[in-house]
């Protein structure tokens, strides 16, 4: 009986009736949540003191898990007619990227808008600085690009996407998110973090693997499916269209119907940097303001101080315990 | 002026910085009144 228990997490034997009790199974409570949540915010953040370039590369990992969700989300959505359904190559998109979060997650890698929000539930529960969650979130973000970058650089030079469909589609989406005017962008951005955190802070929610997997996945199917704008997927999506504008440029030289608009990479109408910073702007609110604070005000704090206390004595007599062996 | 495609739109950046001040006084003030850090550190 015992050995079973064992083998799967989150059940217990009970020593008197030696029955499996599923208790545990259970979700967790929001205090108990929560500190689990602000646990996440400590290991991301020790990492980052104690090992700064281990961080980095986990950010590079993470930038790239993302781009691995888009370079599939423009796979599948080339060539699909919008007169079939006009949010069929959104669903498509929604169904193929949503996996980017969850090996995000099961890997443990970094991902920015993730630790905007579990980083602001460590700075409210006391166990980083203000200073510290920038600092955080500002090597976030450069790993996350990097990561980001280096991958769509090189699937830009794959020659799969230089055939006409994949090369017209990356552009109409690049075209598409950088046309935006700038509060059109900025809004998309809070609804993005908004949803894609709510599935982040709620992988830490239940203690089965199957339920993390459909909770991580809602979040990027959300995003993508319902058209928002993600700072680190739009570096890649806005990126491949301009790795490949000559090669697009030459494609569509000779047809009469496509109007040849380019994109370029600063501020202004269909520049990369335009939509970039008002989607870093919106993504910064939706998964703090509308998440981690709603999460963290919605716990009730003095249950979560107990848990705090309770954890202390635990600790303080394993000391002891340990001390006296 | 129109701003729908400048760096600068005064609005974004408003809503921006009103929105972080908010969560700055909020969270220092959810800080100070719950000390998590008491707890976890009591001898």
């Amino acid at each position: 009986m015992q050995a079973i228990a064992e083998r799967v997490r989150g059940c217990v034997v009970n020593a008197k009736t030696r029955s499996v009790e599923w208790e545990n199974w259970m979700p967790l409570s929001p205090e108990k949540h929560l500190m689990e949540v602000a646990d996440v915010c400590d290991k991301k953040w020790g990492m980052l003191r104690k090992r700064p370039l281990a961080f980095l590369l986990s950010a590079f990992a993470g930038g790239a898990f993302v781009c691995f969700g888009a370079m599939l989300a423009l796979a599948v959505s080339a060539g699909v007619p919008s007169n079939l359904a006009p949010g069929l190559a959104n669903l498509l998109m929604g169904l193929v990227f949503m996996f980017s979060l969850v090996i995000i997650m099961f890997s443990g890698m970094t991902l920015v808008t993730a630790d905007m929000a579990y980083g602001l539930v460590g700075v409210f529960q006391d166990r980083i600085t203000w200073r510290q969650f920038v600092w955080g979130v500002f090597v976030g973000y450069i790993g996350n690009f990097i990561g980001s970058m280096t991958f769509m650089w090189i699937m830009s030079k794959g020659g799969g996407y230089h055939a006409l469909p994949w090369l017209m589609r990356a552009h109409e989406i690049g075209l598409a998110k950088t046309g935006e005017t700038a509060m059109e962008i900025f809004v998309m951005g809070i609804i993005c973090t908004w949803t894609l955190q709510s599935a982040a802070i709620l992988f830490m929610k239940t203690n089965d693997d199957m339920s993390k997997i459909v909770l991580t996945a809602y979040g990027p199917l959300a995003f993508v499916a319902g058209m928002n704008e993600h700072c680190i997927a739009n570096i890649g999506f806005l990126a491949v269209p301009l790795f490949q504008q000559d090669i697009w440029v030459e494609a569509v030289s000779g047809m009469n119907n496509v109007a040849p608009v380019l994109m370029h990479w600063g501020f202004g109408k269909f520049g990369w940097a335009h939509n970039q910073l008002f989607t870093v702007m919106g993504n910064a609110i939706g998964g703090t303001l509308f998440v981690a604070v709603v999460f963290q005000l919605v716990a009730d704090p003095l249950k979560l101080k107990d848990l705090y206390r309770k954890r202390h004595e635990l600790m303080a007599a394993d000391g002891e315990l340990k001390e006296v062996e | 002026m129109n701003f729908d495609y400048s760096p600068f739109n005064p609005l974004i950046w408003g809503v921006f910085i009103v929105v972080w001040a908010f969560i700055w006084i909020i969270g220092n003030a959810y800080r100070k009144k719950y000390r998590f850090k008491e707890d976890s550190q009591k001898k």
